[in-house]
């Protein structure tokens, strides 16, 4: 995919620092008419991403000294916003407005009629009001840099007069970098699981020697910053990111702790896995990837022992491992400012998010039924209801999102992005199955999908989530799939394996559901048919 | 100016430039490298200012279109 990058300044110095994106650059000061012309660049398929970077200051215009209406900006919240909504299959990404510190007022611009902070809030409040109405809009939010690393370093004012260059090099890598994370979390191409050590971590000291109220963690002094770490990691959670504990405790030592001490913010409950014992670290983490079915290249994992953090970098290097602070004081912000956005980016937060861990554990508590009875009586007394929705528009991030995650019962990886799903919605040459799962523990969400192409007879995508394989869920996407094709008159339903690396359970999945092989290529790619009856 | 402040512009025009290492020498100028045009001079002057920490004037980025007046600019 291609990348347009529009503004009305000169970006240029951001192309090298975007790689491996392959940026183009529009023309200069061409943000406007390139948005509003339908013969610009821009508007053409040679570019699916269209990056909107523009300088606030630049764009007030006089109406940064006090004169006249910042018309400028809002011929560009206009044309943003039909540009989205007419290219909806191209993703277009654009910063906040976010003026310089620079105030003609001074102390009365809060108050003054034409105060440049409220018409700054003004025009934000519009923009997001627009990436509202327009799934296609990603905003990133770039007055977090200059928060973070000031104005004096991320802009240059030599530069700004001899090049209309407003930015320093450490802002160009600052936001390229925003940038890809942003992409990347718009894409659902995060990490999953975060694997969390406890002694001098969750905790400070060690509560094998310390005992379960000795251990550092309190509303005041160096326990405090445990305290944050673990309310940041809750609220973490909340966006749908699994909490797991790897320790080497005494696992009653961690049953004292959580019934014990007061001060304790995440409880039992919100930990998707536990594994608290004397087995290295790489082997508990392997265990919790098979008890919660995800692959470690979803994981990130945080020690405080650069041994272990070691360990487990050697032992298996899909596991990210960041190292640790230096100083117990910097760990709630190290967490939330660099880890979060490096590993666990999120745009859009669907309701399955928020309820994650609760589905995976109640997952665990399923899995001990099934172990008692036999699968048909089990599955019986789980009490399943089903639900299929054809084209459900309202779900469009949540099934962008599953066709990024899932990777097990998955029969054709097919990865796509919202623009995509809203092709296939509006399509009348495609239709979109998406299953709601519940039983008598609760409700599992959106966790079964199917992609079907009426033009070429063709089942694109089928997938299910981990947490509801071996409850014959499939066959009643694989049903409604049948019911679909039939009504459009279909005579045969073709459909596909294409094999990765994680995908092998699914592997003799048609062969075993009616279908015949019509053809298995080099590449291990199998195609099948079914005919109508 | 110094052997070591030549040596390390000459790297930072070159690795700007996408130029194998050597390319660039004390010698060298704008006028001497075809990739050094304008736009490449800002995209030094940028990397220099970062690299080194030194702030540029605009009649520098302007007029410092060679190794050793960039050079000449760092402390001995």
């Amino acid at each position: 995919m291609r990348t347009l990058l529009l503004s009305n300044i000169n970006m240029q110095p951001v192309v090298n620092f975007l790689k491996p994106w392959e940026v183009t650059c529009g023309e200069f000061n061409s943000i406007l008419l390139d948005l509003s012309n339908p013969a610009s660049p821009a508007a053409s398929d040679e570019f699916g991403r269209v990056l909107c970077l523009y300088d606030s200051d630049a764009m007030m215009g006089d109406a940064f000294y006090g004169q006249g209406a910042p018309d400028q900006c809002e011929s560009f919240l206009a044309a943003l916003d039909s540009f989205c909504a007419t290219h909806t299959g191209k993703v277009v990404i654009a910063n906040t407005f976010c003026l310089g510190t620079g105030r003609w007022l001074s102390f009365a611009d809060l108050l003054h009629p034409l105060s440049l902070r409220a018409a700054e809030a003004r025009l934000n409040e519009r923009l997001i009001a627009i990436a509202r109405a327009n799934p296609n809009l990603l905003l990133v939010d770039t007055e977090l840099l200059f928060r973070r690393h000031g104005e004096d370093s991320l802009l240059s004012d030599s530069f700004w007069y001899f090049g209309r260059i407003r930015y320093s090099n450490q802002m160009f890598r600052s936001l390229a970098s925003m940038l890809h994370r942003a992409a990347d979390a718009y894409a659902n191409r995060s990490r999953k699981v975060l694997v969390l050590d406890l002694d001098n971590t969750l905790w400070g000291g060690i509560v094998g020697e310390a005992g379960p109220l000795g251990i550092a963690l309190s509303e005041d002094g160096p326990g405090r910053a445990y305290r944050d770490f673990q309310r940041a990691l809750k609220a973490v959670q909340r966006t749908g990111v699994l909490l797991a504990i790897c320790s080497k405790n005494n696992p009653g030592d961690l049953d004292e702790v959580f019934e014990r001490n007061s001060m304790m913010i995440l409880r039992r409950e919100d930990f998707a896995s536990i594994r608290a014992n004397w087995a290295p670290k790489p082997e508990n983490i392997l265990d919790i990837a098979e008890s919660l079915n995800l692959g470690v290249d979803s994981f990130v994992f945080i020690d405080d022992n650069p041994v272990e953090r070691e360990l487990v970098r050697t032992a298996l290097p899909a596991v990210a491992v960041p190292e640790f602070p230096g100083r117990v004081e910097n760990l709630p912000a190290w967490f939330l400012r660099e880890i979060v956005p490096a590993w666990f980016g999120k745009y859009a937060i669907t309701a399955e998010d928020q309820d994650k861990t609760s589905q995976y554990r109640v997952n665990e508590e399923r899995l001990q039924l099934s172990r008692a009875v036999d699968v048909d009586a089990f599955l019986e007394s789980l009490q399943i209801e089903c639900v299929l929705h054809v084209d459900p528009a309202e779900q469009i991030n949540r099934i962008a999102q599953m066709t990024q995650k899932t990777n097990q019962f998955n029969l054709t990886t097919r990865r796509y992005e919202v623009p995509d799903i809203r092709r296939f919605l509006d399509s009348p040459d495609h239709a979109v199955v998406l299953l709601e799962y519940k039983d008598r523990f609760g409700s599992e969400g959106a966790v079964g999908l199917a992609i079907l192409n009426y033009a070429e007879l063709r089942i694109d995508t089928f997938l299910m989530s981990c947490r509801v394989i071996g409850r014959k869920i499939e066959d009643r996407i694989l049903s409604k799939i049948r019911d679909l094709f039939e009504a459009r008159g279909c005579p045969r339903i073709v459909a596909e394996f294409i094999p990765t690396r994680k995908n092998q359970q699914v592997a003799e999945f048609y062969d075993s559901h009616g279908f015949t092989l019509l053809a298995e290529e080099q590449d291990g790619r199998r195609i099948y048919e079914r005919t109508m009856a | 100016m110094t052997a070591k402040n030549t040596a390390l512009v000459s790297a930072l025009v070159s690795s700007v430039l996408n130029l194998p290492p050597g390319a660039v020498d004390g010698d060298s100028s704008m006028e001497s490298i075809p990739q050094w045009d304008s736009v490449a001079q800002l995209n030094i002057c940028l990397e220099f200012q970062e690299r080194f920490g030194v702030d540029l004037d605009m009649d520098t980025i302007a007029s410092a279109t060679n190794v050793a007046r960039l050079a000449s600019l760092l402390p001995n």
